[in-house]
């Protein structure tokens, strides 16, 4: 994993704020030094509009803060129920772009 | 011979190994949590192998007088029933555990009010819960239960229900006489309508009924003037009942995701809202209520097909016009 620069997370939220099984393993797994890493997180799940921090993205987050990686850019709560809202996703990855070529001039 | 409870803690502290809550009422154990706010996963011994959770089991089951339990979160899969043990039980909350069914031993305490038994994959409610007549939270939401038992009526002193994401397809009309609910939680179910009984439920401070398929609110709604708050995302709403303004109480209203295109004069009356959510609806501008809500400091109106400008908001701290 060391060769990498960036992390993408995508990650339901499952039970009461809970990491879905294999991803928490591999959370609980994951010991890199993020120091000089970046990483972003997309949230799947069904929250815009009533909470401003939610599950999956809160549990991730909080473990690569620990881990000492540096945020690219801001996490998304992808709507995913009833609709999905692939217009924020298009958006976000449109800002990871630009951060990315932003780094690399 | 059987361990004291202060003895019963040392060795759990053993067992456990990270610091957890509990409390002494005359040398007995009354509290304890194994669930923690200030740990990311919350069940504490979420992580430890299913042998040591049993032998962490074995010695919560010998703490006979406590009354609050909180064991969320942990993936114990289940609970042995000589949990029945714990009659003196008013607190417990045993959700997110994967347990499948409702632990039958939960029929040997004796009097209950406040349980916990959310997101455990449980199809089915069982009628002894009706003996916990004080019952005054009781949260079984992310279950997949197909029926709410009528026995379930004799809980005359509920103040929350949580109900969200069942495989329920009508709210169960015995839930219209739990006269004392200040919140009901309700959602991601096909139900098209609401019935005009929620006007019944006079103490009403929290309604959540998102991701729902309503397409209409009955005027019933707008008699319950304690609501503070009303979650009604991601339905098929088109309009809100012409006297929601006699909400006056209302802080917060989220109605994201919907298909309105306009709000009730009546709106402007809501002088509490400090948080409202129209984002995606069919807005073509912006309501003029908005620009008399005095109190409003959050406010989501991003994915409306709004033609022209928008009017300047500076009244209003946070203003959301794009995710």
């Amino acid at each position: 994993m060391d060769q990498y620069e960036l992390f993408l997370f995508f990650s339901p939220t499952y039970g009461n704020e809970e990491l879905q099984q294999d991803m928490e393993k591999f959370i609980i797994d994951f010991k890199l030094d993020m120091s000089r890493k970046y990483y972003a997180i997309c949230e799947l799940g069904n929250y815009y509009g009533y909470e401003a921090d939610f599950g999956a993205m809160k549990i991730i987050r909080h473990h690569l803060e620990k881990l000492r990686g540096k945020e690219l850019v801001g996490p998304l709560s992808m709507d995913s129920l009833p609709k999905k809202d692939w217009k924020a996703l298009a958006s976000w990855c449109g800002k990871l772009n630009d951060r990315l070529r932003d780094a690399h001039e | 011979m059987r361990m004291n409870d202060f003895d019963a803690i040392d060795l759990l502290k053993k067992k456990v190994g990270v610091p957890f809550h509990c409390r002494f009422e005359n040398e007995r154990c009354v509290e304890l949590d194994l669930a923690s706010q200030d740990y990311i996963f919350r069940g504490l011994v979420r992580h430890r192998t299913q042998s040591e959770k049993a032998e962490i089991l074995c010695v919560i089951a010998g703490l006979t007088s406590l009354q609050r339990l909180n064991l969320r979160s942990n993936m114990f899969h289940s609970i042995p029933d000589y949990f029945g043990n714990l009659a003196q039980l008013r607190y417990l909350d045993l959700s997110s555990n994967h347990l499948g069914k409702v632990p039958l031993w939960i029929h040997e305490i004796e009097n209950l009010e406040h349980l916990n038994l959310s997101a455990n994959d449980i199809g089915e409610l069982p009628p002894f819960l009706s003996k916990f007549h004080n019952l005054k939270t009781l949260r079984l939401h992310k279950n997949t239960f197909r029926y709410y038992p009528d026995d379930y009526g004799v809980f005359a002193k509920l103040e929350l229900l949580n109900l969200y994401s069942s495989r329920l397809k009508r709210i169960p009309p015995v839930i219209f006489d739990y006269s004392k609910l200040r919140v009901l939680a309700w959602g991601v179910t096909p139900i098209a309508d609401l019935s005009a009984d929620i006007g019944r439920l006079q103490e009403l401070e929290c309604l959540m009924l998102q991701c729902n398929c309503l397409t209409v609110l009955p005027d019933a709604l707008c008699e319950l003037r304690r609501l503070k708050s009303v979650f009604l995302l991601q339905n098929r709403l088109k309009e809100l009942p012409k006297e929601i303004g006699n909400l006056e109480n209302l802080e917060h209203v989220t109605l994201y995701q919907n298909e309105l295109g306009s709000l009730p004069a009546s709106f402007e009356n809501l002088k509490n809202l400090r948080r409202l959510n129209l984002a995606w609806n069919r807005f073509e501008e912006l309501p003029p209520v908005m620009m008399g809500l005095p109190k409003l400091e959050w406010f989501g109106f991003f994915y409306n097909p709004v033609r022209g400008g928008m009017p300047r908001l500076n009244h209003i701290k946070e203003v959301i016009l794009e995710k």
